[in-house]
């Protein structure tokens, strides 16, 4: 499906996931209604469709930077974003895959309940975060963006896993109760503040001090996502302000402002 | 000469609103303010000068003066054709104002904000994380014997505040500023600062790290720090003991708080800091509201919508997330096609990326002076001064409740925003039929 | 318009009709004897006519309801009410909006609701709100019971000056009645502190919860009011606290009359045993005891539901406590020397040992409780269950099946012992369920043209699609669930406003309000004011008075010592 029409709009695709577009004949889906802004329109007026592939997959073309909601709820099968995602691109996804070529938008697979995203991009803010007011963040699922990502990565996160070649920005795992976050890159700052269990671990320069309801373990090589990682990093434990254990790595190498913990 | 005398009247400038000014008129004009601080005195004093005369409309690539029924018509039309209208502003008009605005956006199916969205909305977020321990002004008045200031300048933004509500009131207990002790906390001495009991200078965008550690000072943990922020540890647990050990605290934080770095994080964590003394004391926690109606806004969206900010209609029923639905956040995604703006100047206020969208869409301009935002519309509307010159509801900081009252008339042809806006909603409904 | 509704089954409890099949007559807004033309003719036939509910205790309007709305977005969500061509939209499931809040009464066949609890420094947000409320008529009973200018008189014996100061505290905000939260407690509160029995101290003031409670309980007197002084008891939510509810019984005795004279709201919350959590125990035994024998004594139920939902009370201290529990969000909002409110998340699970039997106790009450016309039924919404619960409620009183039911499975097997409920066979019959959602509670508001069919009454009329010759209510349990959850017809003030279950059209009720100013009481609470408001207050007593025209549509009503 390409995105043809140009809008200045909200475009709410939550019907765009394969299990509910593969269980219809194509000249149903084109029918079916969407809406964009105060208009509604039929799926075929806005995205040019094909025959949908037999394996149960979705290949979507072409801006989609308006479009909230792809893979909403999806449970099975795959959806291939070849451009620009939108907001919430797989909120409360419980199964399937969703790949993106460009990047992705903010809350990116907010709320998971498993399955799996890969962005080759970047990401924007509160990726597997819960939504406003609630203490439910991604549970299951893994999501792996190879650029980097904003504020805010596992907000609320409950489980799964979260992986960032890139940077993170702020508070990566803020209200984290479980589940792991890997940063490759750098952090923007506060990483783990108000969490209480979980792992996050940050490869690159932190900005800034870890903060001070953090107690310093010792070094050590962290397991995240698996994967035992090679270099050393500083072990915290925190955030003793919310009587939390969740732990915190920060790379050793990157980060010659942390060296004074060694004297501790 | 005719001359009336009118006392307490609550004031349309800040989130004060002070209700005890004394305003006196003689042949229908201003001519004395008691009570007020300067900028009180002022805005009643020359309420009638530099205002936006008469409706304005874009003709020609010039902004001719009209009727307003003209420039109603163009109005309703620009948002009658809308795909996606944007409604914004409110914090300086009453709530039966907001309600029609509220009730546009729901009918035309667009979004609608308001200046929390670049003030306090980080607040709402927390607060809806987290809960938030609260009281009115004169709880604090009365009972409070440590007051703090954090990321404001009420000397400045909030000028009676520490006369009426804080260090310099009495209550009912008749307290004397010396028995009460006064903390600030900001990133430069300001005015407020210079008459703090205590003032911590801390380091830019740092607020959230000094939060943790007076966290964990009040819980007796040990850090592994001699300093946060640039604020010795030991400056960090004194304060942390004036807090345990006060009878009654407040906390009163602006935009050096929601604003900053870690913005509704900020929050969240006084919130919690706040919640986590009230184990071992009494301590509320109260934000500085900006306009005197900001708060009257949020107010009116939730008890209508659900949602105190950041809301959008485009299925028909309210949706709310800030990040998507705040209006900063749709015009950077390049949604929306006209905006409704309301008293408000957001073309001074916003983001570069946002303005830079907002000239590409017809604007409408409700406001009483020519703005930035003004000068950029399609249509521009004058308004009566609510608190002055029209009737209405306000909310204070605190969510206490005045009725504005109407003390002169408004220039001639001039409507209540709530007059003019009911007319605009009237022609939109039906241009949309 | 002139509407017959022909031929229902009409069970009006305060005319003495049970069940008789014949027709009702509306012209204007009033039930007529009869009528010489008809514009509409509404089929009734197989069908149970009813005046329109009268909720005598919920949480939908004001300050504290709607900072419970702005804290809850995630509450909100996937509870959706699009707007309409002549409805306004919404959204909220155990905190709805305030136009959709009037929807879903409207549905089920309510026409009258009393919003709880509101601080008078900021009743003219509830105004703002309740005005917001469509379907509807409304009033709402004004926090006095912490009041401190109030507490003081009291204190000083000054029982004249204190009814003469609340006359003009009602009078300013326009407040239907005196509701009294955990008497003194909120006083304490305003320090972080609370009060443990009747007898206690309460800090600032020399004085005990019980000299407050006999004080109101005389100010009303003085006042005559119209509904008695309702009272949310010290020591809510505790275990053992049903002793506190009999003592604040007892301490009323040397008072007593033969009509009504306390109120005790949410009962379920107040009837606790047992000394902590793990030994709680139903308390309703004891306190229905004390009920039945004292004709001067209504309850409400507070009956619980096993959902998630938001309890929202000024009583501030418990609040605090219930957050320490749950660890859930928690706000709070103290209103200068007046009184306090907590907000706090909760849910409900039939498999907790404390919801259950905290279930079980609502129905006990309701059930132990003989006499229908002193025992209202409420779940305080939204604190023990969202309004939608309200025909849940009516099926588990009128059957016992469905509360054997609801006992079975996951339900709490240790609650089981911790209450009499499995032992009770007591089914309420559909004349009591009328008693106990409108004629009863109507009348302990004296609002004399409601909760009735009589000529003269408010054309205020529920048509349930449920026919009680043909229906074994103790079996077919969820048939009443599904009458009373969406009414068949509902006639509000003369207009047809739902068919169906669907609102079909909106309409805006009357706030009433109680004036018991006379012109003495009047200029002895100017020189209180004078003498006292500005000490206590941040804002002027000219701002305070909400002017009686700033109400869409008010009604004045005299009070009894006029």
């Amino acid at each position: 499906m390409e995105i043809t029409k140009t809008v200045e709009a909200p475009i709410f695709g939550e019907m765009i996931s394969p299990a509910n577009l593969g269980g219809m004949s194509l000249s149903e889906v084109k029918k079916l209604d969407l809406q964009i802004g105060n208009k509604t329109y039929k799926l075929d007026q806005v995205f040019s469709i094909e025959e949908l592939d037999s394996e149960n997959k979705l290949v979507l073309a072409g801006d989609l930077s308006h479009v909230r909601f792809v893979g909403s709820r999806m449970t099975e099968g795959n959806i291939l974003v070849e451009g620009r995602a939108g907001p919430y691109l797989g909120d409360s996804m419980k199964g399937g895959e969703i790949v993106v070529r460009g990047d992705a938008d903010s809350w990116l697979g907010a709320r998971m309940l498993g399955g799996a995203i890969e962005v080759s991009g970047n990401a924007g803010d509160f990726v597997g975060a819960a939504y406003r007011g609630s203490v439910k963040g991604m549970k299951r699922g893994t999501i792996k963006i190879h650029g980097s990502c904003g504020s805010w990565a596992g907000f609320r996160a409950r489980g799964g896993l979260i992986w960032i070649d890139g940077d993170a920005g702020l508070l990566p795992g803020m209200h984290m109760s479980a589940g792991e976050i890997y940063v490759g890159g750098g952090c923007g700052g506060m990483p783990g503040a108000e969490m209480v269990g979980g792992k996050i671990a940050v490869s690159g320069h932190l900005s800034g001090s870890v903060l001070p309801s953090f107690s310093y373990d010792k070094k050590s090589r962290p397991k995240i996502g698996g994967v035992k990682l090679e270099k050393k990093f500083y072990a915290f434990t925190g955030d003793i302000a919310q009587g939390g254990s969740g732990k915190l790595y920060i790379d050793e190498e990157a980060n010659p402002h942390l060296k004074y913990l060694e004297d501790l | 000469m005719s001359r009336r005398v009118y006392e307490d009247v609550p004031c349309p400038f800040c989130g004060c609103l002070c209700d005890d000014i004394g305003v006196t008129v003689e042949d229908d004009a201003i001519k004395e303010v008691r009570r007020g601080c300067s900028i009180s005195r002022s805005k009643f004093l020359n309420h009638a000068q530099d205002r936006l005369g008469r409706p304005m409309i874009r003709e020609n690539g010039s902004f001719v003066q009209t009727s307003l029924e003209r420039a109603l018509e163009r109005a309703a039309e620009i948002l009658a054709s809308s795909q996606y209208p944007l409604i914004y502003g409110w914090s300086s008009t009453c709530n039966e104002a907001q309600k029609v605005g509220i009730e546009l956006a729901e009918i035309l199916g667009g979004a609608i904000d308001n200046t929390s969205t670049i003030c306090h909305g980080p607040s709402f977020l927390a607060v809806q994380g987290v809960g938030s321990p609260h009281a009115t002004l004169g709880d604090v008045s009365t009972k409070a014997d440590l007051v703090i200031y954090w990321g404001c300048n009420p000397m400045h933004g909030h000028p009676r505040h520490l006369s009426r509500y804080t260090v310099f009131s009495k209550g009912y207990f008749s307290k004397r500023r010396e028995d009460r002790k006064m903390v600030v906390v900001d990133v430069r001495e300001t005015p407020t600062a210079r008459a703090a009991d205590l003032f911590i200078k801390i380091q830019p965008n740092r607020d959230f790290e000094l939060l943790s550690a007076l966290r964990m000072a009040v819980k007796d943990e040990e850090m592994d720090v001699d300093s946060v922020a640039g604020v010795p540890i030991e400056v960090v647990e004194e304060l942390a003991d004036d807090m345990v050990n006060a009878s009654y605290g407040a906390l009163f934080y602006g935009l050096g708080l929601t604003m900053t770095a870690a913005k509704s994080a900020n929050i969240d964590s006084a919130i919690l800091l706040v919640r986590d003394l009230n184990a071992r004391t009494k301590f509320n926690i109260i934000p500085m509201r900006g306009h005197y109606n900001v708060t009257g806004c949020n107010a009116v969206m939730t008890w209508q919508t659900g949602y105190p900010f950041a809301v959008d209609f485009s299925l028909g029923y309210p949706r709310y997330n800030p990040g998507e639905t705040s209006i900063i956040d749709l015009l950077s995604r390049g949604e929306g096609d006209a905006m409704l703006v309301v008293a408000a100047d957001p073309v001074s206020s916003f983001p570069l990326e946002a303005v830079k969208r907002m000239m590409k869409i017809p604007l409408i301009t409700f406001d009483v002076r020519p703005t930035p935002t003004t000068y950029r519309s399609e249509v521009a509307i004058p308004s009566a001064i609510t608190g002055i010159e029209a009737e209405g509801t306000a909310y204070r900081m605190d969510g206490v409740i005045f009725k504005m009252k109407k003390l002169v008339d408004p220039p001639s042809g001039l409507l209540s925003d709530q007059q003019a806006l009911s007319d605009l909603k009237k022609k939109v409904e039906e241009k949309i039929e | 318009m002139s509407i017959l509704i022909k031929n229902g089954f009409v069970y009006d409890p305060a005319n003495k009709i049970e069940g008789d099949q014949m027709d009702v007559f509306i012209e204007g807004s009033k039930v007529v004897e009869s009528l010489d033309n008809t514009e509409w003719v509404l089929d009734a036939n197989g069908m149970v006519v009813m005046p329109g509910g009268v909720d005598i205790h919920a949480h939908i309007a004001g300050s504290k309801v709607n900072s419970g709305r702005a804290m809850r977005p995630e509450d909100h969500q996937g509870h959706h009410y699009p707007r309409t061509s002549f409805t306004r939209s919404g959204t909220g499931r155990s905190i709805p909006t305030t136009f959709v809040t009037g929807y879903l009464f409207s549905q089920m066949g309510y026409t009258t609701v009393i919003e709880a609890a509101s601080p008078p420094m900021k009743s003219r947000h509830t105004h703002e709100e309740l005005d917001d409320t469509p379907m509807i008529d409304k009033a709402f009973l004004a926090l006095l019971g912490n009041n401190w200018i109030v507490t003081r008189l009291l204190r000083d014996g000054k029982l004249e000056e204190a009814s003469a100061f609340i006359a003009w505290v009602l009078n300013a905000v326009k407040g239907y009645g005196i509701k009294i939260v955990n008497p003194g407690g909120l006083i304490a509160w305003g320090w972080g502190r609370n009060v443990s029995s009747i007898d206690d101290h309460v800090p600032l003031f020399d004085i005990t919860p019980r000299e407050i409670l006999t004080g109101l309980l005389m100010v009303n007197r003085i006042l005559g009011m119209p509904h008695t002084i309702h009272v949310h008891t010290n020591n809510l939510g505790r275990p053992g606290n049903y002793e506190t509810t009999v003592d604040t019984i007892k301490a009323l005795d040397p008072y007593s009359s033969s009509t009504p004279s306390i109120h005790i709201t949410h009962c379920q919350f107040n009837s606790y045993g047992g000394d902590s959590w793990a030994t709680i125990r139903s308390g309703a035994e004891e306190v229905a005891r004390e009920v039945n024998s004292r004709e001067w004594v209504t309850i409400d139920m507070g009956q619980l539901g096993f959902t998630a939902t938001t309890t929202m009370t000024a009583d501030g201290p418990f609040q605090y406590v219930l957050y320490e529990l749950t660890g859930a969000k928690w706000l709070n909002a103290d209103v200068e020397s007046e009184t306090s409110a907590g907000i706090v998340p909760v849910i409900y699970r039939k498999k907790n040992l404390v919801n259950a039997v905290q279930w079980s106790i609502g129905l006990e009450l309701a059930l132990l409780i003989k006499d229908p016309w002193r025992l209202f039924m409420t779940t305080d919404h939204p604190n023990a269950a969202p309004l939608t619960y309200y025909p849940t409620v009516l099926a588990w009183l009128m059957s016992k099946e469905y509360r054997e039911k609801t006992m079975s499975g996951k339900f709490n097997k240790r609650a089981k012992k911790r209450s009499v409920l499995p032992s009770i066979d007591r089914e309420y019959t559909l004349q009591e369920i009328a008693v106990i959602t409108r004629a009863a509670t109507a009348r302990a508001l004296k609002l004399m043209d409601k909760g009735h069919l009589g000529v003269g009454a408010d054309g205020d009329v529920a048509v349930y699609d449920i026919n009680p010759r043909k229906t074994e209510f103790s079996k077919e349990y969820e048939l009443v669930r599904k009458a009373f959850r969406r009414a068949k017809y509902v006639v509000k003030g003369g207009d047809i406003v739902v068919i169906n279950g669907e609102v079909v059209k909106q309409v805006y009720g009357k706030t009433m309000w109680v004036n018991s100013l006379t012109p003495q009481r009047k200029e002895a609470a100017e020189q209180i004011v004078a003498s006292e408001f500005e000490k206590h207050y941040s804002i002027k007593p000219s701002n305070y008075v909400v002017e009686e025209d700033y109400l869409k549509k008010p009604l004045e009503i005299r009070a009894g010592g006029f």
